[in-house]
């Protein structure tokens, strides 16, 4: 008699349950998104689709891992310890070309946002100027020595035409002020405006001008795309919204990054002008769209430089599978 | 015949008991190729299905890396790199250290002085600091042997002070009831009797050296072993990194041995009198 009671509280406890869960939605999936720079304005669209609801809306849960390492990034997205990073394309290829299974998804970057930067009264006014000169670049690897390599191959020169290519390390702006080198390969949305706060005018020699090639998008890996393509799909709706807005407010998607990056307020003006001058990388009347040639430019400049020996099918590098109608 | 190294175990109302390495038939000798026996096969059958190669590369692929890259030459070039850097690390951090470990060593007031500055700035991360140096010098092999010579200076300095410090009082009072020089009591007797922490201090230094070393090469430069594993870091090819790693092992460990027989050669008398 004792036992039936409990039963019957059990089953009623349970039916509760059952019932209560029926009645709520499906809990959002919980992502990770990595961000291959630390807090910055350049991540403006990632900001305001968060803020404003983009990717609830498609069904994720996203909390975002700003870091340096880009290659940590990539190479976790490829064991699936991760599955989502924005990431360069140069850095797609690489890790193909060794077996990771990491797939490109979505073209955020439409412009290669990589440049040369001289004082605006050097005699360097375009790329074949760069011929017997000192070039500073960051590293000999990374997306600025392969940006420098295929602005040179557009232009039919070769580094050895150059006087110097200098490593001078990512602190860009010192370096250029103190004219230690006659040229220097930036980030063209936010290292000329940093020189030019720092010390003098400057004149910026953009890549994407000269070549084509792919930049910073999303990332994700077979396995996410064959067992939950419909997240890819959430993911590239969110962001291209987070980019729409962005391009239509650039205000409002400043006020919205104050939350994310520290001590905003202190340098509004070139910071108001790094997400500015970013607009114009971004721009496209599809985004997320991958152009086929530009990866093919990609991949000949890897391999021109001798950094990609293995083959790699590009057919599985990206995919323009995933994005909105 | 060469004396054996004797490890004294005192028990307490017993004679003291002597032991030898060579009473275990030479296990410094083989225990150490027996682990390195047991990770090679174990790596090698966590990786022969060759899955995740990009993360953890196989050992023959590693060795077949290895003899490519002693093939054409790069690797001892980035040896070579290295090997400059670490010397100049060496050169300016220990003998800084020491000319002022031995000022700090004799004078209270030098160190009440200059002491906490020289705690302080070694509580400044590496990594911090090697950009500030880049700034400041432009990058290249003197930059990253001044990088590696902010990391050796601060055990060589400690080891200077301890080393000086620890000198026998009666042993001083001998010195100055002979009427010996400073310069006489410092080369005489302190420098001698400090020499085995010292060797120590240079022991560590060393080892350090490599680690600073590497710190530079891997914010600014474009070869030596650190730039090697950052490159093949970036270009995903993990065998080429583990090549720079094991490298760089083995040049931290023959340095060391080299320090090490130096400091047996040096310390020669202090066995003599066993």
């Amino acid at each position: 008699m004792r036992n039936s009671r409990w039963l019957k509280i059990i089953s009623l406890t349970v039916l509760v349950l059952v019932i209560s869960a029926c009645g709520t939605p499906a809990a959002n999936t919980p992502i990770t998104l990595f961000l291959g720079y630390i807090p910055n304005v350049q991540f403006a669209p990632v900001y305001v689709a968060v803020e404003r609801g983009y990717f609830k809306a498609a069904g994720i849960d996203v909390k975002l891992e700003h870091s340096f390492d880009e290659t940590d990034g990539l190479t976790r997205i490829g064991t699936n310890q991760l599955q989502f990073g924005l990431v360069s394309g140069d850095q797609v290829v690489l890790a193909r070309a060794k077996g990771a299974p990491v797939v490109y998804v979505f073209r955020w970057y439409q412009r290669f946002p990589v440049g040369v930067v001289v004082p605006a009264d050097s005699s360097i006014v375009k790329p074949e100027d760069l011929a017997g000169k000192v070039v500073g670049v960051p590293a000999k690897y990374g997306a600025s020595y392969v940006g420098l390599q295929a602005l040179l191959s557009a232009v039919k020169l070769k580094e050895s035409d150059l006087k110097e290519v200098k490593v001078i390390g990512f602190d860009t702006a010192p370096i250029v002020c103190g004219k230690q080198v006659e040229a220097s390969v930036v980030y063209v949305a936010n290292e000329p405006a940093q020189i030019e706060q720092k010390c003098f005018k400057v004149r910026v020699i953009k890549i994407s001008d000269f070549a084509n090639i792919v930049s910073n998008g999303l990332v994700t890996n077979e396995k996410t795309i064959a067992d939950k393509p419909d997240l890819v799909r959430g993911m590239n709706s969110a962001l291209a919204h987070g980019l729409a807005d962005t391009i239509a407010d650039p205000k409002a998607a400043y006020d919205i990054s104050r939350k994310y990056v520290d001590k905003l307020a202190a340098d509004d003006a070139v910071q108001m002008a790094v997400l500015t001058d970013s607009l114009d990388l971004w721009k496209t009347d599809r985004f997320g769209y991958s152009d086929p040639a530009a990866w093919k430019l990609t991949l000949d400049t890897l391999q021109s430089m001798g950094l990609v020996t293995d083959p790699v099918d590009l057919t599985k590098v990206f995919s323009n599978d995933y994005l909105s109608k | 015949m060469a004396q054996q190294p004797q490890h004294q175990i005192i028990v307490p109302g017993e004679q003291p008991l002597y032991v030898t390495f060579q009473r275990y038939g030479k296990p410094a000798t083989w225990l150490p190729l027996v682990v390195a026996f047991i990770a090679l096969a174990v790596w090698y059958l966590l990786t022969r299905d060759n899955t995740n190669a990009f993360i953890v590369a196989p050992p023959l692929k590693v060795a077949s890396q290895f003899l490519t890259s002693l093939g054409d030459g790069s690797l001892l070039a980035n040896v070579g790199t290295t090997l400059s850097e670490i010397g100049i690390g060496l050169l300016f951090g220990v003998g800084s250290a020491f000319v002022l470990g031995c000022g700090i060593a004799k004078s209270k007031v030098l160190e009440q002085a200059i002491g906490p500055y020289a705690v302080g700035f070694q509580a400044v991360p590496i990594v911090a600091i090697a950009p500030v140096l880049i700034r400041f010098l432009g990058p290249g092999l003197l930059t990253n042997g001044m990088i590696s010579a902010f990391v050796v200076f601060f055990p060589m300095l400690v080891s200077t002070i301890v080393g000086l410090r620890s000198v026998d009082p009666d042993l001083r009072e001998m010195m100055r009831a002979l009427k010996a020089t400073p310069w006489q009591t410092f080369t005489r007797l302190e420098l001698p009797a400090a020499m085995p922490i010292l060797f120590g201090g240079l022991k560590i230094s060393t080892i350090l050296a490599v680690v600073g070393t590497v710190v530079g090469e891997a914010v600014s430069s474009q070869s030596g072993l650190g730039f090697l594993i950052y490159y093949a870091r970036y270009t995903y090819d993990t065998s080429l990194v583990y090549v720079g790693i094991f490298t760089l092992t083995a040049l931290a460990l023959a340095l060391y041995e080299i320090v090490a027989r130096l400091e047996r050669r040096t310390l020669r008398w202090q066995h003599a009198g066993h």
